[in-house]
């Protein structure tokens, strides 16, 4: 297709602060300079909201309680003292020690508000050696950015959600995991719809599951009170990232007290999920040692998963912390569809058990980290026949026990970045209708070839519990549709023209031959 | 329809033998477009004992569809006797060949849509694969042997007519070039005894531009002088949403192709009257590779970086061998100013020189016409035996399959 020529739209203010901000990168790596930008930036947010609130409790004449604590927190707000607000910070900007006074900054925000420990990055700035006067142009930059202009259109969560994207396609292959891009977390909210109740990630990275959680709410008028978050994270940078994220958006959650291993370090051992959204790290090798891990609570009733591939241990953690009607939506990578050996017990024993809902094959380059096509999972703790009201609609669910809805989505999905595949809003809904027909009742749900397919337990133990989806969903041979016939007319008067004149023109050709002296005899 | 396909896994086996004896040397691999070519793979230090054996009439494939162009690589071995590929590949034969003949199934594995179905069919992670599973699930119709043996030969006769075309328009440009350099660079065109002029003690006078000797009642141009050279444009600014009503865009690609496709760009139907290129119009490509051709593809748009070359007061055969003349010396020319894209300029069509009679070079459009317009109608019907093709081995799809006899 022809590129359509786009009009030169003016940048949004995300795109001018990455840019500004890119610039001034110097020789820090991408991978540090995201928790400097990301650190700054909550800074500056967290002194915007403080001040809007000092400002209110003058004009409720209430100025003598402008330094009591509570008067913050009450609101949800950040209590700052002197020397950690972003005013303080940009009057000292040019200062040779403004490294210092930011990590300060930030030690003491950490410090006095509980809600936000281990959440900042701690002497990160004094210990950069980043040269001073990119430092203080970048804090010009950030000091543009008006969180409070709009509220609606929630400035700060948006350039803060842009960055972790830019940063984790700048990283790009191999690195950048803590990012899942926004059009597969959208997906996977469509798909479970997590309204009310408890919900989980076991490997939150920078959070986006949540934040996606509570937009998702708020599009559809849902209640954000209704829901509580729960996660766990390895990696302490990324854990900072996904509790700053949440605080900058008023999102309280309980990532563990640490960052810890999933495995080795279960920080929610009693947990019953109602939903669970989680994109693992794929085929982890040497998750656990050969002995170590063999009579944990999570694998009761399966097999225990093998050492040399963790992606069965990441689904039976989540089937262990289902509630009672609990789904689980996630990402994992092919392999584990069609793994043998203890893969394929568990596999086996999770469809008899009639745990498997839905198994969605996805398109390849929607990662920024790598481009192999992955597969959405989708698990049901319960798929009989029961009403639910969702968010006051009424969906009777029918008998499903027996059934798994195969998608093959790898035709889908339009271009982002050049060189990456992202979802859109239609292909989405479009996904996620589906999904649901097939769900309810007095749907009028069908199967389309080379796109989903309901196929019954028989037919998977016939597969003997592969879950390609292809083998299930029927590819349409486009050949047998030709109209041969047509074609063929077509062709016909075309080429008896063509036949007639070449006669014509092999008698002249000869001609050529027998004039130049050099006839041809045929 | 499908009621009557069979599993082609009942009728194919895996072949594997190993080159213990390092009997064999000819190394081949299969390409994108399912023909064994020899390998160019770096051999040095590798133990050739470990490579497969194929045979005659045996096929290669390799299982891997991601990274691969969408399409799937696999071949039959027809000219050769026996050759080496890589353990990478699964060689496999026909069980028995009085059920299943090769040539049909390669057939069946050439059609486009046999590559969408491997793709669809393909599953895994960093490597999707198209296994030898699913290759033996594969369903499609086998009729008796016979009626294959007309298929295969409907087939062979098309494809062998659009080599011959091929072939046959080699040697007419090998003609036409040789019959130009012998009469406008050595001037020894015939004269009025029908002899050849410069040999037979023509006249002939000093010329600056060339700085030798020409014809008396000749005269020297540059390349400009006697043609337009009109560049193409960025057809990207005449985009289009009408997916029924478009122009296909003309790039290097498609000139090396000979036509536009599926996966050529579209243009708007409303661009210029000047940039539209149809049959017979000559294309010269003049950065990259540099190429000169008669356009045979049928209606399409012209890119930037391609010439359409045409003139109002010179025969087109004069001006197509005139360039195509220099065009050994433009790729010189192009290679010496590599940047990124070695190309030429406007100033070596000015400066390349050409010469012709002042009068009379219309008298022999009888020599040179029926010769380009001979390579035109060959090009234009190869065309179509094209589509013929395709559809041939689309209708495999719908072969009607006789009621089978009981014996």
């Amino acid at each position: 297709m022809a590129k359509k020529a786009a009009p030169k739209k003016s940048k949004s203010i995300e795109e001018t602060l990455w840019e500004s901000a890119n610039k001034l990168r110097g020789t820090v790596e991408s991978s540090e300079y995201k928790h400097v930008v990301l650190g700054l930036i909550f800074l500056k947010f967290a002194s915007d909201k403080f001040q809007e609130r000092k400002q209110e409790i003058i004009a409720d004449g209430k100025e003598k309680f402008v330094d009591m604590v509570e008067f913050y927190t009450q609101k949800n707000v950040f209590y700052l003292t002197e020397e950690s607000r972003w005013s303080y910070i940009i009057n000292n900007a040019k200062q040779d020690d403004i490294a210092l006074k930011i990590d300060t900054a930030l030690y003491t925000v950490e410090k006095n508000n509980p809600s936000l420990k281990g959440a900042l990055p701690d002497n990160y700035f004094s210990r950069l050696n980043m040269d001073v006067s990119k430092l203080s142009a970048l804090l010009d930059t950030i000091n543009n950015i008006d969180t409070l202009k709009d509220k609606q259109q929630d400035i700060v969560g948006r350039v803060y959600e842009y960055f972790l994207s830019k940063f984790a396609i700048a990283e790009g292959k191999g690195k950048g995991e803590f990012y899942t891009p926004k059009s597969i977390v959208n997906l996977i909210a469509e798909l479970i719809e997590p309204y009310k109740g408890k919900i989980y990630d076991p490997a939150c990275g920078s959070g986006g599951m949540f934040v996606q959680s509570m937009k998702f709410i708020d599009s559809h008028n849902g209640n954000k009170k209704d829901i509580s978050i729960y996660g766990q994270e390895y990696t302490s940078t990324t854990y900072k990232l996904a509790k700053m994220n949440l605080a900058i958006r008023g999102i309280s959650a309980n990532l563990g007290g640490v960052p810890a291993d999933t495995f080795a370090k279960d920080q929610h051992p009693d947990l019953k999920a109602d939903y669970i959204m989680a994109n693992p790290p794929f085929n982890q090798k040497a998750w656990r040692a050969t002995d170590e891990l063999l009579d944990d609570p999570r694998w009761k009733g399966y097999d225990v998963p093998q050492t040399g591939n963790a992606n069965y241990a990441w689904i039976l953690n989540m089937v262990s912390k289902l509630s009672e009607n609990g789904v689980a939506g996630f990402i994992l990578a092919n392999g584990a569809l069609s793994g043998s050996g203890t893969e394929y017990e568990i596999r086996k024993k999770l469809i008899e058990n009639n745990l498997v809902e839905a198994i969605l094959i996805l398109p390849r380059n929607l990662f920024y980290t790598t481009d192999i096509s992955v597969t959405l999972w989708i698990l049901n703790n319960n798929k009989k026949e029961r009403q639910v009201n969702i968010n006051n609609i009424n969906k009777n669910y029918r008998n499903r026990e027996e059934e798994i809805l195969f998608m093959d989505l790898r035709q889908s999905g339009i271009p982002f970045e050049k060189k990456y595949t992202q979802f859109s809003d239609e292909n989405i809904t479009d996904i996620s209708e589906t999904y649901h027909k097939w769900q309810q009742t007095e749907a009028d749900y069908k199967d389309i070839p080379e796109f989903c397919y309901s196929a019954n337990l028989e037919e998977i133990r016939k597969k003997d519990y592969s879950l390609v989806p292809s083998k299930y969903i029927e590819f349409v041979n486009r050949d047998e549709n030709i109209n041969f016939e047509d074609k063929m007319k077509s062709l016909q008067s075309e080429f008896s023209q063509l036949l007639k004149d070449e006669e014509k023109s092999k008698t002249e050709l000869l001609n050529v031959f027998k004039n130049l002296g050099y006839e041809i005899k045929l | 329809m499908r009621l009557n396909y069979k599993r082609l896994g009942d009728y194919i086996q895996t072949v594997n033998i190993r080159n213990k004896n390092l009997e064999v040397e000819t190394l081949l691999g299969v390409s994108i477009r399912k023909v064994l070519m020899p390998s160019i793979a770096n051999t040095i230090g590798t133990d050739m004992s470990r490579y497969k054996i194929i045979n005659k009439n045996q096929f290669a494939y390799s299982s891997v569809t991601s990274r691969n162009g969408d399409k799937i690589s696999i071949a039959l071995l027809e000219n050769h006797d026996k050759a080496l590929v890589s353990q990478a590949y699964t060689v496999f034969e026909i069980i028995d060949d009085k059920t299943l003949n090769a040539e049909y199934l390669m057939m069946w594995f050439r059609r486009p849509e046999f590559d969408r179905y491997a793709r669809f069919k393909s599953h895994g992670s960093a490597r999707e694969t198209f296994d030898w599973e699913e290759l033996q699930d594969t369903e499609l119709p086998i009729p008796s042997i016979e009626k294959q043996h007309e298929i295969v030969k409907e087939y062979n006769t098309v494809a062998n007519r659009i080599t011959l075309n091929e072939t046959i328009n080699k040697k007419l440009e090998d003609t036409a070039q040789a019959l130009y350099k012998n009469w406008f660079v050595d001037f020894e065109f015939p004269n009025e005894q029908g002899k050849s002029y410069k040999c037979n003690g023509g006249k002939m006078v000093f010329n600056e531009e060339l700085d030798l000797e020409i014809p008396l009642g000749w005269e020297v141009s540059g390349l400009s002088s006697i043609a337009s050279y009109l560049n193409g444009t960025a057809m990207q600014k005449h985009p289009t949403d009408n997916i029924k009503k478009y122009t296909p865009v003309l790039k290097i690609r498609e000139l090396n192709l000979g036509i536009t496709d599926d996966n050529s760009d579209k243009a708007s139907i409303d661009i210029p009257e000047k940039y539209k290129i149809y049959n017979g119009d000559i294309i010269f490509s003049w950065s990259g590779t540099l190429t000169i051709d008669i356009w045979s593809g049928g209606y399409a748009g012209l890119n930037q970086h391609l010439f359409k070359v045409f003139s109002n007061h010179f025969p087109k055969w004069y001006y197509y061998l005139s360039t195509k003349f220099y065009i050994s010396e433009f790729i010189r020319i192009a290679e010496g100013n590599k940047t990124s894209m070695g190309h030429i300029k406007r100033e070596h069509l000015d400066n390349s020189f050409v010469s012709y009679p002042i009068k009379g070079l219309n008298k022999l459009n009888l020599y040179f016409e029926p010769i380009t317009q001979k390579i035109e109608s060959n090009k234009i019907e190869s065309q179509i035996l094209k589509k013929i093709k395709n559809l041939l081995l689309s209708k495999m799809s719908k072969v009607a399959i006789e009621k089978e006899t009981v014996c």
